[in-house]
């Protein structure tokens, strides 16, 4: 497939019109016609010009033969509007942050725990999504806590990348299972810690299970989302996942007085568990220590929500807009040689003078010190 | 008669240039080129010491022809890329890559001069050490010298082109 094809394919991927990659770029329309039918060739200007638009490099339209099966993005909600343009953001982060992998000689494969790949979607359960979550909670030692390091193993321990975006719905977030960069998560940035660690660990559900409930995806489908009862598992192994039932049952009993729990400990118990007060109180109904009925349960989530937004002393800082471990591999590959200043200074967002002055004095990093031996 | 001729400039050397505000009087004493990319896209402003953006304007050199600006095809950028591991053609600037690009296929023997590691890398890797050049040695042959960061001296592009030819030597880049 030539340059033409592939700028045909890209643009169809970005969903966008002739019109207005001509408003976005000031090429004519008669000439993105031509070179899209391989009438004539863009000038590399041009052609930068239009890989920044459609979020590709430009190798990728120098490449030659067929264009390998692009990567699948699993929503759980498709977004409101732009849908096409935070997926191929998203891809494209997960791109930058695998190069910067392999130019720094960095690369941690993904190393998941695995889900059992005899199963198949028609006949998962819900034991099957608890087990998973017993099985992963020991397997990545995320103790009786795993919200509070849960982001950090999952990246730097399992090699999975996790960005963060703004988008609407904000209930909503997406994964990625690349041949070429490995598992990828995208969460919104716009919610609250706790919200973003229960979004994680059900992101992570999807990850676990792709080949179980990815397997018949078509070729040429690049987006999707996952069925309800797939919904209903993932949420199922989170709240598994992040509230250990023995944990879980210490902390509710040590605050329970004569059989009964004040909002206030409620509260400070999804706080120790870094999740919601509603996820707390789904979860103490399905383990057993909430006796109420559905409606009960309801007004009592309605209740938390309105104590909470009252009383919420959380620390809420919003998420970095790259992975710490992106930013170190970027600067490390620009101090080392193995990037240019623009790449640089395009990969972190930053403008072309800030990024020189990462190389204006010699940094000693590559220094050695002495340590003792095992 | 110009000091220089053919000289290829990185955006880098262009922004620093008009920071240093010497830009007029290099362009009186060398024969410049830039590829589009630099010019259009990637040479726009400085910023001082304040952080503030001060943008440049380099369209009425081009046509005056105080400077010349040169295009390449996606195909000829095609035939540099096939000589290195592919990856190269990612980690450069577009407009370095397009500049190497031109210098490589150009008949006539050009000199580039940036201030990016990864350029002069190329140069050691292809064995073309003695077609870079770095801002301090233009500069003080055309008697502008001044106190430069270290991305612009001899030094840094000796260490980085030496660095090029070991990579090359243990097999890495350079695909020929």
């Amino acid at each position: 497939m030539g340059i033409g094809e592939r700028l045909k394919f890209a643009r169809d991927r970005v969903a966008l019109t002739l019109a207005q990659v001509h408003d976005k770029t000031r090429v004519g329309q008669s000439s993105l016609s031509d070179f899209e039918n391989s009438r004539r060739e863009p000038s590399l200007s041009q052609l930068q010009a239009l890989s920044k638009l459609y979020r590709r490099s430009i190798a990728f339209f120098l490449a030659e033969g067929p264009i390998p099966q692009e990567d699948v993005v699993l929503w759980r909600q498709r977004p409101d509007a732009g849908t096409e343009d935070i997926e191929s953001k998203f891809l494209k982060l997960c791109e930058q942050y695998h190069n910067l992998e392999v130019w720094t000689g960095q690369t941690i494969p993904v190393c998941l725990p695995k889900a059992d790949s005899s199963m198949d979607a028609a006949t998962y359960t819900y034991a099957n999504a608890m087990g998973l979550a017993k099985g992963v909670l020991n397997a990545l030692n995320l103790g009786d806590r795993p919200a509070l390091s849960l982001p950090s193993v999952l990246e730097e321990v399992c090699g999975v990348k996790i960005f963060y975006m703004d988008f609407e719905p904000t209930g909503t977030a997406a994964s990625a299972y690349s041949k070429t960069f490995g598992a990828a998560v995208l969460l919104n940035r716009k919610n609250k810690r706790w919200r973003r660690n229960f979004d994680l660990a059900h992101e992570l559900f999807h990850l676990l299970t792709w080949n179980i409930f990815r397997q018949n995806v078509a070729p040429d489908v690049t987006s999707t989302c996952a069925s309800e009862q797939e919904e209903k598992f993932a949420t199922c192994f989170a709240r598994n996942l992040l509230m250990p039932a023995d944990a879980i049952r210490v902390v509710i009993h040590s605050k329970v007085k004569e059989g009964r729990i004040t909002y206030g400990a409620l509260f400070d118990a999804a706080r120790q568990f870094d999740v919601s007060t509603e996820a707390l109180i789904w979860h103490m109904s399905y383990v057993g220590l909430l006796q109420s009925t559905e409606e009960n349960k309801k007004a009592m989530i309605d209740q938390a929500k309105a104590l909470t937004s009252r009383m919420d002393e959380r620390d809420n800082t919003l998420p970095p807009l790259w992975p710490e471990r992106y930013r170190v591999l970027a600067i490390k590959a620009f101090r080392h040689g193995a990037i240019s200043t623009g790449r640089f200074a395009e990969y972190l967002n930053i403008s072309r003078q800030e990024a020189m002055s990462y190389v204006e004095q010699e940094f000693k990093e590559d220094e050695e010190v002495s340590v003792a031996s095992a | 008669m110009k000091k220089f001729r053919l000289l290829l400039l990185d955006a880098n050397i262009v922004i620093e240039l008009f920071r240093q505000n010497i830009w007029d009087r290099l362009i009186d004493s060398c024969d410049i080129r830039l590829s589009r990319t630099v010019a259009q896209d990637e040479a726009q402003f400085y910023e001082d010491e304040q952080g503030d953006k001060k943008y440049f304007d380099i369209s009425k050199d081009i046509t005056e022809g105080r400077i010349t600006i040169f295009d390449i095809l996606p195909s000829e950028l095609a035939k540099f890329r096939s000589r290195f591991d592919s990856t190269y053609l990612e980690r450069l600037d577009t407009g370095e890559a397009e500049s190497l690009a031109y210098l490589m296929n150009s008949s006539e023997s050009c000199l580039i001069c940036s201030a990016d590691s990864i350029v002069y890398k190329v140069l050691g890797n292809l064995h073309r050490a003695e077609q870079g050049i770095s801002l301090e040695e233009i500069l003080q042959q055309v008697g502008l010298n001044r106190q430069l960061l270290w991305q612009y001296t001899k030094k840094f592009r000796e260490a980085w082109t030496n660095k090029g030819f070991q990579e090359e030597l243990g097999g890495i880049g350079h695909k020929d």
